[in-house]
């Protein structure tokens, strides 16, 4: 998939999430686990010298999310939001359990009720694009809809902003 | 000059009713149409004082543009009430709460055009050439029933504009929407003025038919009230609405400028990190990128490459760096770090065995802002410490 296509995609998925025009971070948090029906539960973790920043786990009562904690606080969010982007996304993280499963020694030790893992690591297999086009969309849009107004504004907050703001066409490269 | 004036302001007016007007239906801005009718009916009021809009209502009968005039006036308080309604409470309650205000509006233009219709034309807004003018009771109620329905529209404006303008979460928002109200408020001294003017015109109790006769802007009083106030008022609601708008406008030129900038500031640094960790790049085909989605890429395109490097942070040239850069500079901290990093980055490159210890990220890593501009104004002063190291940057471009 190309960019823009993946982008509108990403796009479509995240309005699948009915988030208002400004959302916090625990809003999307808590609208994503709404959307799939399971607690969703966060930890940082010093992950440093891993090669990973962030570890998504699929339980079957529950996601959980690691992110590297020695990062900044920007960072972190990224890596949370490209988690929850392969909760969205419906990603299975099934590669890794592949992985484990053709291996005897780490089967044997490995915790079945784990149902699938994705590693933020880099962006080499269709899952991690998606995940990181997804994160990356969703933080774009909170830094830009603290700017710009709504485009089907419902609050009169919304109304009132969108008549006195038009939206300048920006170039783009 | 007047003339001329009032012959192009008309045609500026339908100007930007079409700007308004122009575009998708989902591309408007709620209340399009209500602004679109706003502008449409002033463009009317004054095409009647410009040569060829009063010949037209001149016309059909003597001082009929006068009667035009007015009640497109009205109707461009109408289209405000139903602007402001839109905002407040959504378009289908300003749909149903703009009704009994259109009936009234109708029945007012209706006592309008009677009560002239029944004065005599030399009776119609006759000037006063020295002595007393006793104004025929038709054209009382015609002044009357004008200035009461546009007090009853401005007044509607002024308790609409005053709710938000308490409230809006812009700056620029809330001093446009107070200078409204106070138009408001101006042109409702101004209606009551007119209102007791007829009155006392028609009664002959006084009155000021002295316009012609103003000494200054504000004598006599017929003159402050008659002609100052309803033209301050014009310009305050004309500033209040129009400011917030050219205020973001350019709020967002600015921010542009600065993505722009700041982009090509994080170049180097960029170009770094991604010359010794190419897979921290998103790499895809067929985009196209506006420069806030750019700028966020960077910075956390970025920040992936220190934490890639992490276990080369060498902690010798860490405190090399510190003890090598004053306490006092200001830059201290993105200075050392560029050292680190740049350090890290050729260890990296070259293949150098991870550190037992590494040195630890840039002191305040944590606890900066989470918005893009505090990550940007950080790695902004590393990438000037970078430049100021005098590395060759690499060449070509890994995107």
């Amino acid at each position: 998939m190309d960019e823009k296509s993946l982008r509108a995609y990403c796009e479509e998925r995240l309005g699948l999430l009915h988030l208002p025009h400004r959302f916090t971070h625990d809003q999307l948090i808590s609208a994503a686990e709404d959307f799939i029906g399971l607690p969703i539960v966060r930890t940082p973790k010093d992950m440093r010298g891993q090669g990973v920043y962030g570890k998504r786990t699929r339980h079957p009562d529950r996601e959980e999310i690691e992110y590297e904690e020695n990062t900044s606080p920007l960072h972190q969010l990224q890596i949370i939001a490209h988690e929850i982007a392969h909760i969205i996304l419906g990603h299975k993280g099934l590669e890794e359990l592949a992985a484990v499963q053709s291996d005897e020694e780490l089967a044997a030790q490995m915790d079945w009720s784990v149902i699938g893992i994705s590693h933020r690591t880099s962006y080499d297999t269709d899952e991690e694009q998606e995940a990181e086009m997804m994160g990356t969309v969703i933080r774009n849009r909170v830094y830009r809809n603290r700017e710009l107004p709504p485009l089907q504004p419902s609050a009169a907050d919304e109304r009132w902003e969108a008549a006195f703001t038009r939206p300048i066409k920006e170039r783009r490269t | 000059m007047i003339t001329f004036i009032y012959s192009v302001l008309p045609v500026l007016m339908l100007g930007a009713t079409a700007y308004w007007a122009r575009g998708g239906r989902a591309a408007r801005t709620p209340g399009a149409w209500s602004m679109v009718l706003f502008i449409g009916c002033f463009a009317v009021a004054f095409g009647t004082y410009s040569p060829l809009g009063h010949g037209l209502a001149e016309a059909i009968a003597s001082h009929f543009a006068h009667v035009v005039s007015n009640s497109a006036t009205l109707a461009a308080g109408a289209a405000v009430m139903s602007f402001l309604l839109v905002l407040n409470a959504g378009v289908q309650n300003a749909r149903r709460r703009m009704r009994p205000r259109l009936a009234a509006l109708a029945a007012t233009v209706t006592v309008m055009v009677i009560t002239f219709l029944l004065t005599p034309p030399s009776g119609r807004w006759a000037e006063d050439v020295g002595g007393h003018h006793v104004e025929p009771l038709t054209m009382t109620v015609y002044s009357i029933t004008y200035s009461v329905y546009l007090s009853f529209a401005v007044a509607d404006c002024l308790v609409q504009t005053w709710i938000h303008a308490r409230t809006a979460p812009r700056t620029s928002l809330r001093v446009g929407l107070r200078m409204t109200a106070l138009g408001c408020l101006l042109t409702l001294t101004y209606t009551a003025y007119k209102i007791y003017d007829a009155i006392a015109t028609f009664t002959d109790t006084g009155g000021s038919r002295h316009y012609a006769r103003c000494t200054s802007a504000i004598t006599p009083i017929g003159c402050a009230m008659g002609v100052t106030v309803p033209a301050l008022a014009v310009l305050l609601i004309l500033i209040g609405l129009t400011m917030p708008v050219i205020v973001w406008k350019l709020r967002q030129v600015q921010r542009v400028r600065w993505e722009r900038q700041a982009i090509e500031d994080l170049d180097p640094l960029w170009a770094a990190i991604v010359d010794a960790v190419p897979h921290v790049v998103l790499t895809l085909d067929g985009g196209s990128q506006t420069s806030d989605y750019q700028l966020h890429r960077r910075v956390i395109e970025i920040s992936d490459g220190i934490l890639s490097t992490f276990g080369h942070r060498s902690p010798q040239v860490s405190s090399r760096a510190k003890r090598e850069i004053p306490l006092d500079t200001r830059d201290r901290a993105a200075r050392v770090e560029a050292a680190v990093l740049l350090d890290a980055l050729d260890g990296r490159r070259t293949g150098r065995p991870e550190e037992f210890e590494p040195a630890p990220l840039a002191a305040g890593t944590t606890e900066r802002d989470s918005d893009l501009r505090a990550e940007v104004e950080w790695l902004r002063s590393v990438a000037k410490a970078l430049r100021s190291t005098g590395r060759p940057e690499p060449q070509g471009s890994v995107r």
